[in-house]
């Protein structure tokens, strides 16, 4: 692996629509991220998470195991910050207790979406 | 035995379905009805009084009192006769009486010996039964007596003509809250599909823009995917299941091809429904594939054609789709330089949103492209 790459940021997707997920990740290589996924199901998430830790997150708030929800305390539990990508306003009843955390609706233009990630990853130096 | 001036206007069918249509059969005692009786009998003096429906194989009291039972089988019914007589039926003493001296009810307990009922006639004249009263010893009723009981069978039909035309409302009422649920849940699908929709089309101009080189090929290549996308939503809209045939969705691509003089596409496979979940993806890629073969395959030329060919099979209980996309007469394929959109999306768009096993092969002779898809089979709109 070159150098160079250890110390791109590691940006987890959960994201089950694979064109979104896709065109996100393509864009957060290109602004110069790596990616973690995309993960479609919170189940495949939870189980890289057993031997990794991103260094933030952009998550699908509805999966279709679930809503995102272990993911979100799992990352909240080690302090990593992340964002929840949101398709619908109903979604917010499943996960009330992350009213504190990043929503966004969708959709907005991947730029947002890595701004946004930028942000988190400032407000945690 | 009835002589022809007699004959009913209906048939025991029809008869037993009307008593049906009143959804009165086996219900519970009600207060409406027992009183019905209570006032039969204390009209007529009787310890007996019995709203008694004629069913096919017994009669069936609505309402009872003094006798103790809830239904007797037919041939113990003396309201069978009256039902089938017009107007009151009085047996002053059945014993004297040679269509019901042999009845077990008269021979034996409660010993039954006067009798009187009234018809309970439907407003289309077909009787149901009898409202009756009944002693243990011979007498006979007055006039007034006789009048009411005829008073209160009609009453007694009354009564249930009311139950019939609210339970008629009750299923009606029914019947429109589940389409109201119907609708609003339509209506909930309809806004997460534009939601998704709009996220797609997003995710869409995205991908294009990336793989394209000019704004005119960008423009050509996006409406294109746009056109594709509505024409998968149409068949989801258009069928009540929200699924739509793959058949259909494969034709949507190849139409353009359907009038040629030399056939330039077969569509070989069972009848396959897909959801939304899937018909958007498979739609998606059936039209990067045709796309493909227009621009550099075998629709590209005049002579070459594809065949799409699938079926179905159960693995472990789970339906699976296998679906091949074959090539042939087309210009000699090679292996693309770079990946674009299309590619994209049939290698890595299909098998993450569909949970699909995927090849593609560049045979020099033509492309091939398989799927192989779980099908999802949960329909969204309840059975009604």
């Amino acid at each position: 692996m070159p150098i160079q790459n250890t110390s791109k940021p590691l940006v987890l997707i959960l994201e089950d629509e694979a064109l979104i997920a896709l065109n996100l990740q393509d864009e957060l290589q290109d602004a110069g991220y790596k990616v973690a996924g995309p993960f479609t199901t919170c189940a495949t998430a939870l189980e890289w998470l057993q031997t990794t830790t991103p260094d933030t997150a952009i998550l699908d708030a509805a999966l279709k195991d679930g809503p995102c929800r272990e993911i979100a305390l799992e990352l909240s539990r080690r302090e990593v910050p992340f964002l929840i990508y949101s398709g619908h306003h109903e979604d917010r009843q499943f996960l009330a207790d992350f009213d504190h955390v990043t929503w966004i609706e969708k959709p907005v233009p991947p730029s947002v979406l890595v701004q946004a990630c930028r942000q988190l990853l400032v407000g945690c130096d | 035995m009835l002589n022809d001036k007699l004959l009913p206007a209906w048939t025991e069918t029809d008869r037993l379905a009307t008593l049906r249509s009143y959804g009165v059969l086996d219900t519970p005692p009600e207060p409406v009805f027992d009183d019905l009786v209570q006032l039969a009998a204390r009209t007529c003096q009787t310890p007996v009084a019995l709203i008694s429906l004629i069913d096919e194989r017994r009669q069936w009291f609505k309402a009872e009192m003094g006798l103790g039972v809830r239904e007797t089988s037919l041939d113990r019914s003396i309201c069978l006769s009256a039902m089938l007589l017009p107007g009151l039926t009085i047996v002053p003493d059945l014993t004297q009486d040679p269509r019901f001296a042999r009845n077990p009810l008269v021979t034996g307990e409660p010993h039954l010996r006067f009798y009187a009922g009234a018809v309970l006639r439907t407003p289309d004249g077909v009787p149901l039964g009898a409202l009756c009263v009944l002693d243990h010893v011979p007498r006979h009723l007055n006039e007034d007596q006789a009048d009411t009981l005829a008073l209160l069978a009609r009453q007694v039909m009354s009564q249930l003509e009311l139950r019939r035309v609210i339970a008629e409302r009750d299923e009606k009422l029914e019947t429109s809250h589940q389409i109201e649920e119907r609708q609003s849940l339509l209506v909930r699908e309809l806004h997460h599909r534009v939601k998704n929709t709009l996220t797609t089309v997003q995710a869409l101009v995205g991908a294009t823009g990336r793989s394209t080189g000019s704004f005119d090929e960008f423009y050509r290549s996006f409406s294109d995917r746009i056109t594709s996308l509505a024409r998968t939503h149409n068949l989801l809209t258009e069928d009540y299941w929200q699924t739509a045939p793959l058949r259909e969705i494969a034709l949507n691509e190849l139409k353009p091809f359907a009038d040629s003089r030399v056939p330039r596409f077969l569509l070989l496979g069972p009848s396959v429904e897909l959801s939304a979940d899937l018909a958007v993806p498979i739609g998606m890629a059936l039209h990067e594939l045709t796309a493909n073969a227009v621009r550099y395959g075998a629709l590209s030329n005049q002579t070459g054609h594809v065949r799409v060919q699938w079926n179905v099979d159960e693995v472990e209980g789970t339906r699976r789709l296998h679906l091949e996309w074959m090539e042939f007469g087309g210009p000699p394929v090679s292996a693309p330089q770079d990946r674009g959109f299309g590619s994209t999306l049939l290698q890595r768009v299909v098998p993450m949103q569909c949970n699909a096993e995927v090849e593609i092969s560049y045979n020099r002779e033509g492309l091939r492209y398989r799927m192989d898809v779980p099908l999802i089979e949960q329909r969204l709109v309840p059975t009604y």
